[in-house]
């Protein structure tokens, strides 16, 4: 794979997360441009660089959603969304031998499945968190449950969003550099 | 080689980012804001303009698209909430002036005797009886001395208070008749001056201006603005030594050449004061 292109295509999932993928918000839920990149890596390209694909877009995304403390500056906690796409790639790594390759409904099918899987992660790690170090945690009063939900739902739209950009990821698929069909998996 | 690298790096770099994820905030807070602006600071101009076309296309909700009638709910909820965050401002004031109040008798007085802090709910005049919301239910009894900031005597509780409420006798009504007090030399002479004047006994009386009048010697070392003092045995011994007034005006009785008069103002006008102290008299204790 090259990294140059995964790194560009990475800024401008993360621009458009924060900038302009709100515009698709439904109930306060929105999807995501850098998920479906990374499920696309993750079926396409080599198993390691699935891996430091979903290493990177996690790690990304922990660097660009601060938590709010009262009266004080923010944090970005490193590493709950890192963790969570790493779960999702390892997970999506074990199944992409049953999945088709360049199908469209294959992405969303694996989209939604990496999304639960690192929702699962990202709460469990902030839960993790609240209870050896305290706040702050990125869910209001209504508790872990309600962010474990608003991930699910994400992942649903992002699903959903994957039909489209999917088509136009597969599209792209010559200049990203993956291996052919018949290596994939020896990596 | 470097293919093993790899597959070490994985596992490494999710422990890192474990052990990262669980540190305190103090500790990420210096570092990880500064790694999160060199990551955005290249994508802002991009974000911006991005969000300008979301905003076009899906414009956020804001006073300008909302209808009148939410505009005016909303404004009198925040008016609403304002008059009440005013109102707890003002109360939490008050509780403090209070707090402050207590603790200034406390340490003046001793822990036997309790201190009842009390509202004048019906004023009287500068020698007329103040009704206060502190009865036998709190503990005031009849002759419960009566005082403002900290140390002022303003009169005392009548006799057959009520449950909830109690009379004031101000300290210069007639129908409190004559005091004894002392005459104490004011500090503001300096604490060397005053040290060296001894302290004057007087019996004072109210007169019809609601001040008090009382005879010293004509030799009497009394300056204008020395303090006057209860000192008087009929009173509860916790309203000894509080402050009544200062000396006003010192002049000779032409009647008794040897005799010189006084005249002491009130330190404060009972009718202008809205929140009180009353001392009550420690409980009695039961007979084994």
């Amino acid at each position: 794979m090259h990294r140059l292109v995964f790194i560009a295509a990475m800024l401008i999932g993360l621009v458009l997360d924060a900038s302009f993928v709100p515009v698709l918000e439904v109930g306060g839920v929105r999807p995501s441009v850098l998920l479906v990149l990374v499920v696309f890596v993750c079926l396409c390209g080599e198993r390691d660089a699935a891996k430091w694909a979903a290493i990177a877009g996690g790690l990304s995304l922990d660097l660009s959603n601060p938590v709010v403390l009262s009266g004080a500056p923010s944090i970005y906690v490193v590493g709950p969304n890192l963790l969570g796409f790493l779960f999702g790639a390892q997970l999506l790594g074990s199944l992409r031998g049953v999945l088709l390759k360049r199908s469209v409904l294959a992405m969303a099918v694996a989209t939604l499945l990496f999304a639960a899987a690192a929702a699962v992660v990202v709460v469990f790690v902030w839960s993790a968190r609240l209870w050896i170090v305290g706040p702050p945690v990125p869910w209001d009063s209504s508790g872990a449950r309600s962010m474990l939900w608003s991930l699910a739902l994400s992942g649903v739209l992002s699903s959903l969003l994957a039909l489209p950009l999917g088509w136009l990821l597969i599209r792209s698929f010559p200049m990203w550099g993956f291996p052919s069909v018949g290596s994939w998996g020896r990596r | 080689m470097a293919l093993r690298f790899h597959i070490k790096a994985v596992p490494a770099t999710a422990a890192v980012a474990l052990v990262l994820s669980l540190l305190p905030a103090r500790w990420i807070a210096p570092w990880s804001a500064d790694l999160s602006a060199i990551l955005w600071i290249p994508l802002m101009p991009a974000a911006h303009v991005l969000a300008g076309a979301r905003a076009w296309l899906r414009p956020p909700m804001g006073p300008g698209v909302i209808d009148a009638g939410s505009a005016a709910r909303i404004q009198e909820e925040r008016d609403h909430y304002r008059g009440l965050w005013h109102s707890e401002r003002l109360r939490v004031a008050d509780l403090e002036s209070q707090l402050r109040l207590v603790a200034t008798l406390s340490q003046r007085s001793g822990s036997e005797e309790g201190l009842v802090v009390a509202r004048v709910v019906r004023e009287g005049d500068s020698a007329r009886a103040s009704l206060i919301d502190a009865g036998t239910a709190h503990g005031v009894q009849g002759g419960n001395p009566v005082i403002a900031l900290g140390e002022v005597l303003l009169g005392r509780v009548a006799a057959n208070p009520d449950r909830w409420s109690c009379i004031m006798e101000p300290i210069n009504s007639p129908s409190i008749g004559r005091i004894e007090a002392v005459i104490t030399p004011s500090e503001a002479g300096g604490m060397a001056s005053a040290s060296r004047r001894r302290s004057i006994r007087v019996q004072l009386a109210v007169d019809s201006d609601g001040f008090w009048a009382g005879d010293i010697d004509a030799g009497s070392e009394v300056d204008l603005g020395d303090e006057v003092r209860l000192d008087d045995p009929t009173w509860p011994a916790s309203a000894r030594g509080l402050r009544l007034g200062a000396v006003a005006w010192i002049g000779r009785k032409d009647e008794q050449p040897l005799r010189g008069q006084i005249l002491v103002r009130p330190a404060l006008d009972s009718s202008r004061v809205a929140q009180v102290v009353i001392r009550t008299n420690p409980p009695q204790e039961q007979p084994p």
